[in-house]
Formats: structure tokens, sequence, C-alpha cells
């Protein structure tokens, strides 16, 4: 470990790894990171695996889009095949209320120069003809959309960052965070101190324990979030499926294991690692009423994540006033394993720069105080405690 | 010639497969019989490969037959992914094999075999990365390859009815450990559930011809008998409800312990529980140890006792410990020749042992400091290459050579199955057995306790004998009732000397 890096990195799930990367690759800058347990052990390394940029607001389009054309060519980037496909992504309508919300996002994405297609009942039949009749009120299609392999994009990342003399600490806890007169000086952590200028909170669902470390509360809140996993079976689910309104989301693996996750209908907040039963029957039932032949499948694993969220539901990404030197990446809502290589790639430009890039100057702080608030209407969203 | 496979007359058993029955395999016609599985008329009517691996193809037969393994998942009736092993057959059936083409003798995708230089683990993440439109159309072959079964043909499956308990005591797993501790935390008391993965409890002693000596008493009864008899005992008792066919699989954020079973699901939130899940049969390494013909002890065991089909000709045994010496005897008893025992244990070692004495009559070659290094064969086990076991000493026979048969009976460790326990509370310790083994324990305070509430017992827990797992059994059946009130004094007292007992054992 060297005395003195350039930046510190906070956490080594996707945000973390794929700013560090860029860090090095485009600005040759002496970074490290420290992650407290192994290498995309938080959401990173449990998500559904999604990937999209067809949202509704201007504010997501943009910054997700931006993730979507990196995922494209991450493989031949990082020199690992991150294993992105463009299957498809379907955002589906269960009801004509939801579709007409569907054909207005679709304005937005239009406006933004983004390719995405309504499809009607009938079309979302022929792609995917074992869904339910019954929940289908159409959908819309975004082709160059679809899902990565969380694993290899963490490691790809790692490794790439590796080659470009990133230091990363797996097992390592930062404990303290030195402040100066208003400017970031040092990090402490269980392996010594290294000095520094520039420290960036990537800390996931712990995002809140890192910012006290510099007397900034957060507007976040950590969230459990649960996915299934049945038995492989043959591939009959060629796309990418989230269906916000059944707040529910599902993809089937190159392996053919049918998995995603759901909410139960009455949400309780809640910070266990473990499994719920009461999720655990929403994901099933959910399942099962999109497609009834998966009724008697077996569940092969289940595991649980901590989404870290803000009131709007939308991340925290940049400087905050208070103190120089502090970087936020957090409450990703999510949404952080799309959005990894985005927020990775600007917030680099911006550390590299000085200047906040149009796609991520609305994810700032200071909204929840001035109440620019960013509304993003096709997201699967969880009952908030603070208001 | 085939058919003579089903054995007619046993030692130890009246054989009674109840009335022949036709079901389809592959749209073809198979006489089974009422009381058999699928598994057992299948391999009795001469089939071999009972499916094909994921990545490989690699021919599978019946291993395990205990419901642990995936080489028998087959379609039964429109529902994929059924393990045959643990299905019994019912007229009229529709069996289909999965995951083959044309068929599961030739299948064209085993071809995969021969490109493995291509294909090596992890090959995915570093190949196909540029140019980009490469991975596209690799993708697409990729996901022709996945899965195993099709999705069900069954549109409106019945959900299974939702039921709840609270037992005073739930005991997980009827071998000897749960029998135990169900038959005693009742008699001292308590309201108990003993949940059974199986179609009746006994554990795999139930297919055991092995003699015990009888814990707790004197005498001694063959394995089979003990079961039944324990399982009498317990199903005497008003205050002890067997739920047998049910699969305790999980314990949620909400304190439940979520039970299936056929048409049921279960939510227990019992006061006590006792976990007794057995263990697992390790796998030996060897080259080819996945070809069909070869088979977990416990897996031979369940084919000629329970099934009562004879695996095949002429057997080779291979193991570290006594048991593959019982299995040799029982492999005479259903009629087959054994051609050898192959024990990497040193030749002192298995000398002082005694079992060896008892198969000495039979005239069956030991080789001792020896193991399997290679199974021969393509489609089907034809024979075994062995060597001598790397040592100092001087062993007998130096140089590897060949033994044919046309069965291998994997006589090795086991390892606890205690995942619940994990799920629950402690992380476990890590034991080495021996240079090739790490064993994962539950870390057990006094009474067998692993929780406040949790208690384990029997081979989950590590034990290493019948007579171990009767009295962790009795321990932690007695102490849970105890946790709750039942009992006196005397229950106290029985607790204490059965706990002296096992202190005794272990040293």
């Amino acid at each position: 470990m060297r005395k003195h890096y350039d930046v510190v990195v906070i956490g080594g799930g996707i945000q973390g790894l794929a700013l560090a990367y860029y860090l090095a690759r485009d600005g040759s800058q002496r970074v490290v990171v420290f992650e407290k347990s192994y290498l995309g052990s938080g959401a990173s390394g449990r998500n559904g695996e999604m990937i999209r940029s067809a949202f509704g607001s201007r504010e997501w389009i943009g910054l997700w889009n931006k993730s979507l054309q990196l995922w494209e060519n991450l493989a031949a980037d990082v020199g690992f095949n991150v294993m992105f496909t463009r299957r498809g992504y379907i955002i589906l309508a269960t009801n004509s209320e939801e579709f007409e919300g569907l054909r207005k996002n679709q304005q937005a994405q239009h406006e933004l120069g983004l390719t995405t297609t309504l499809l009607d009942a009938e079309d979302v039949r022929k792609l995917i003809p074992v869904m339910n009749p019954a929940m289908v009120a159409g959908g819309l299609l975004q082709t160059n959309a679809g899902f990565a392999r969380h694993d290899a994009a963490i490691w790809g990342y790692a490794r790439a960052a590796s080659r470009l003399n990133v230091d990363i600490y797996p097992f390592t806890e930062v404990t303290d965070i030195v402040v100066k007169s208003g400017s970031v000086k040092a990090v402490k952590t269980s392996r010594g101190t290294v000095e520094t200028r520039t420290v960036v909170n990537a800390a996931g669902a712990h995002d809140q324990r890192v910012a006290r470390m510099v007397g900034f509360e957060l507007p976040t809140e950590a969230h459990r979030v649960e996915i299934m996993v049945t038995e492989p079976l043959k591939p009959f689910l060629p796309k990418a499926v989230s269906a916000p309104g059944m707040s529910c989301y599902m993809h089937q693996s190159s392996r053919g294991e049918f998995i995603g996750g759901a909410e139960k209908d009455d949400f309780t907040p809640s910070t266990s690692m473990k499994n719920s039963l009461g999720t655990t029957y929403a994901i099933a039932s959910k399942y099962v009423r999109l497609f009834p032949r998966l009724a008697g499948v077996r569940m092969m694993r289940q595991w649980t994540g901590l989404t870290s969220q803000t009131p709007d539901h939308a991340p925290i990404i940049g400087p905050i006033p208070e103190i120089e030197g502090f970087i936020l990446s957090v409450a990703w809502s999510g949404y952080g394993f799309m959005g990894g290589p985005g927020g990775g790639k600007a917030l680099s430009e911006y550390i590299l720069s000085g200047e906040l890039s149009p796609e991520i100057r609305p994810f700032n702080a200071e909204r929840f105080k001035t109440g620019e608030l960013i509304i993003e209407p096709a997201i699967i969203k969880k009952e908030h405690r603070i208001k | 010639m085939t058919s003579d496979l089903r054995i007619q007359g046993h030692p130890h058993f009246k054989i009674d497969r109840g009335e022949a029955i036709t079901f389809q395999f592959n749209g073809r016609p198979v006489i089974g019989y009422e009381r058999e599985t699928i598994a057992a008329a299948l391999f009795a009517s001469g089939l071999r490969i009972f499916s094909r691996s994921f990545k490989y193809h690699r021919p599978r037969g019946l291993f395990c037959l205990a419901g642990h393994c995936s080489h028998c998942l087959m379609r039964v009736d429109g529902v994929p992914n059924v393990r045959v092993c643990s299905t019994s057959v019912q007229p009229g059936m529709k069996v289909e094999s999965q995951n083959a083409w044309p068929s599961l003798n030739f299948d064209v995708a085993a071809v995969s075999g021969y490109l493995d230089f291509l294909i090596r683990p992890g090959f995915q993440y570093r190949r196909f990365i540029r140019p980009r439109w490469l991975y596209h159309i690799w993708e697409r072959f990729l996901r022709r390859m996945a899965g195993i079964g099709s999705l069900s043909d069954i549109e409106n499956h019945s959900p299974p009815r939702r039921r709840s308990a609270s037992p005073d005591v739930a005991v997980i797993g009827g071998g000897i450990a749960g029998l135990s501790a169900a038959l005693h935390a009742s008699q001292a008391g308590a309201q108990v559930w003993l949940i059974e993965k199986e179609d009746s409890p006994g554990g795999r002693i139930q297919y055991d011809t092995a003699e015990y000596e009888v814990p707790d008493s004197s005498g001694r009864k063959y394995g089979f008998d003990m079961a039944a008899d324990l399982t009498h005992a317990v199903k005497q008792l008003d205050n002890c409800r067997i739920v047998t066919g049910a699969t305790a699989f999980a314990w949620y954020d909400e304190d439940i312990l979520a039970v299936v079973r056929e048409g049921e699901f279960w939510e227990l939130k019992p006061r006590r529980v006792v976990v007794a899940t057995g263990s697992y049969e390790n796998p030996m390494l060897f080259e080819n140890n996945d070809l069909p013909g070869i088979f977990l002890a416990g897996g031979l065991q369940r084919l000629m006792h329970r099934d009562f089909v004879r695996p095949g000709n002429r057997a080779v045994v291979s193991t570290n410990n006594d048991r593959g010496y019982g299995l040799a005897q029982q492999l005479l008893d259903a009629g087959v020749t054994v051609a050898a025992i192959i024990d990497s244990r040193q030749e002192d070692q298995v000398t002082a042992s005694g079992a060896a004495r008892g198969v000495k009559d039979a005239a069956i070659p030991i080789y001792p400091q020896h193991d399997v290094e290679a199974a021969l064969g393509r489609r089907h086990i034809k024979g075994v290459r062995i060597k001598p076991v790397n040592t100092n000493t001087e062993g007998k026979f130096l140089h590897g050579f060949k033994i044919t048969c046309d069965v291998l009976c994997i006589a090795g460790s086991r390892i606890p199955a205690s995942e619940l326990v994990y799920q629950r509370t402690s992380q476990g310790q890590y034991l080495l057995e021996s240079p090739h083994q790490f064993t994962r324990k539950p870390v057990t305070s006094s009474h067998m306790r692993v929780d406040t509430d949790m208690y384990v017992a029997g081979e989950a827990s590590g034990s290493q004998s019948l007579k171990q797992s009767w009295f962790e059994g009795k321990v932690a059946g007695l102490s849970a009732a105890l946790d709750l009130g039942f009992g006196d004094a005397n229950t106290e007292g029985a607790r204490d000397e059965a706990e002296a007992l096992l202190n005794e054992l272990q040293t």
C-alpha cells in the first residue's frame, strides 16, 4: 500500500471498480479501492443482472444510456467477457393504464434518440408465447438492452483496473476519514492510513456509515431485496422482462435458470440478510401468474441483497459543497448494476476535469434541499419512510 | 436376459413386488411392478444411461438412488426434472428422457467432450470477446444448449395447501438419531413432529443388512430390523406425529421452518428443533468417476434391498473403511460376484479392523493400500484400473493393473448434511478428516445444543456410529423436552447418563 493516492475509493462493487478503472485508464491516476469484504460482495454480486436505458425521465435515460453504450463494448475494453447480451428488454404493461404510461415514456425516449418499440398484447404473445395472456396489455421493447453476468463484470473491471496499477484491497475496512478545515486529508483503514485529497463513497448499503465519518447525513435508507432462481429449464423466455406494475422482474440465464425478484405488496423495510417467507411467496406467485407452466418447478437458490434508496429512488452522484474532496456515488436504488459503467465513467470525467457532465449533474445531493427531485415513472418503487 | 436382474430369492427378504403393470418410456411400453420405483423398473428392463450431463453430455446412470444427485432426472407425465429413483411407477405413466438428442444412447451433443480443449472451465469469460458479433452468434448456440428439462405441460397446476403448526419439538430426519430423539422427547411428554423426506422413517439403515449392536439394550439386530422396530415404537406414541414424504428445506426470516410435501406447504414454528438430517456420501476422485455402473454404496443398498434389483453381475468395491466389506457381503447375498475389494488403508489397518475376516470365506481378493485410478468404458463401466496408494512403506502390489467388472461400488466417507443448522446459527468448524477431505461439522455445546432452541444429532453432527447416533438423538430429544418443562428428575438423570456414555464413546 502506498502512502499517498490521488483517489481513494471506498467500496469494491461495480461503482467503485468501474470508477477506479476509468480513472486509471483515462487519467493515469493512482487509485486505491478498499472493500470491507470480498469484491462484489454487496448488491453488485446479488442483483438480477438486467440492463436497460428505456426509462421515462430525461435524467435517467441520459445516464443509463451512457451506461448501456459502455456495456456494449465492455468485454473488449476490459479484456474479459462479461457476457453482456442484447437479447432485448421488455417492460410489461399489465393494464391499459400502464400501457399509456409506456407510451408516454416512449416519447421521452425517442426525443433522446433511443430506439424502443411499443408492443401490443399480440406482439408480446408472439415474442413470449408461454406468458399468461390475461396478464399482458402490451409492452415496450428495447432491443439493444438485455443482461450480463454480474460476477464477470466485477472480475473484468477488477482485473483491468489492477493491470493499470490500481491497488485493490479486499477485506479491508475503512475506519475513519480525516478532514481538516473542510477538506479531506487522509483515510484510515484496518490496513493503515493513506493520504489523499479525494475520497469516493461507493459503499452501497453502508453509504451512511461512510458519510458520517465526515459528518455528512445522507437521506438514504438500506432496503432488503430478494431474488429466487429455479432449476435449469430449456429456453422459453428470450427477453429480459420487468413488470413495474407488479413489482417484479425476471430473465432466463444462459444456463437455463429462471431468475428474478419481486416485492411483497405490503412492503416492510428490512436490512436482514435472510430471505423472508412472505417475499418468497410473492416472488413465486408472481412468477406463476405470468408463466402458469412454471408452477411446480423447483426453486434452486434464493438470496438477498441490500440496496440504498433515496426518497426519489434516484442515486446521488458527485461532490458535496460541505466537504471538499468527498464525492458520492451512492443510493443506486437497485439500478446500480446496469448504471455501473455509466456512473463510473461520468464520475471519473468529473474527477479528472472538475466539470460535472450533464448526465450526472441532476443527481446531486442538493436536490433534497432545493426540492428538485427526479421523477422517474418506469422503475420498481418501494414505500419510503423518509418523506 | 436382463429381466433376471430382478432378485427372486434373498437370504434376508421375502420379496413381494406386487402386480405387473405397464408404463411408457420414450414411447415404448415397459413392464414394471406396483411397488417399484421408475428407476428400478427401467434398470431391470435394461436401461443404463438415464440422463446426459449438462455441459459435455456425458452418459449418467443410477448413482445415489437417494434423491441427492441429478443422474436420474426425467420427464414424468409432462413434469420436468423428476427424480425417478424416488418416484414409484404407476400404470400408464409417460416417462421421457431429457437433454439428449436423438437418444440417450447416442447423443449428438456429446461431441462437446472432444472439444474440451476449447471449452475448459471459465472459457466463456475468456473467449468470443472480439469481434463483438462473434459473441452474439456464439450466444445463440450457448442458449440452445441451456437447461435440462423443458417447461411443464401442465397449465393449471393447483397450488399446494398452505398450512401451519407449532409443535413443541420438531425432529427433522427419521434415521436412527431422529427416531431416538422423537421417541425420547415424546416419552418425556412433548408433542413431537417427526419430518421424514422418504416414504418411511428408518433412514439408510432400513436398507442395510449388516448386524448392529442394539443400543440401550442387549443383543444384535439387522439394520433393517432395527429400523422397523424403532419406527413401530415411535408410531405407537400418541404424541408423536410422523410426517413422511416431507422435506424441511429452509429457515425463513420470520423464524419459520418451511416444509414441503406433495400438495402441502407447511409453515412450522416449533418451540424446539432437533436437526437429524444425516449425511451425504462422498464420491471418490478418479478418471471417469461418473460412468454408468458406478454406484455409491447407499445407492446399491437401495437398489438391492428396496427395489430388489441386482446392479449387475461382477462388482468391484472401492473403500477406505469397514463399510466396504459389509457391502461386498451384501452384493454376494444379492447374487453378484465380487471381483475385488480395493481398500486405500494400510495393510495392517485392514487386518486389524477385522472386517476383512467376514468376507474371507468368499475368497474375494482384497487389495489394501490401493485405490481406483480410472474407470474403463465409454457408455458403461467395463472395468477399473487400480494403483497402489502413494506411500513410503513397501506395498505388495506396486504396479497398477486392470480388473474387469460391470459394477463399481464406492464406499467412501460421509459428510454431515447439516445445512439447516448453518442457515440458522453457527458457521461450523472444519476438520481435516484425511489428507483428501475436509469435513464441516456444526459446533455443539453441551446436550448437543447448537442454539438456544436448536439441537443436532446423528451423522448431521458428525456421528461415526449407529450407537453414537442413537445416544446423540436421546440426549437431544430429552434436552429439548426438559427445556420446555416436560419430564422430571428421572428424565434429567437419563439424559445425563446418555451424555456420559457419549463422552465415553468419543474418547
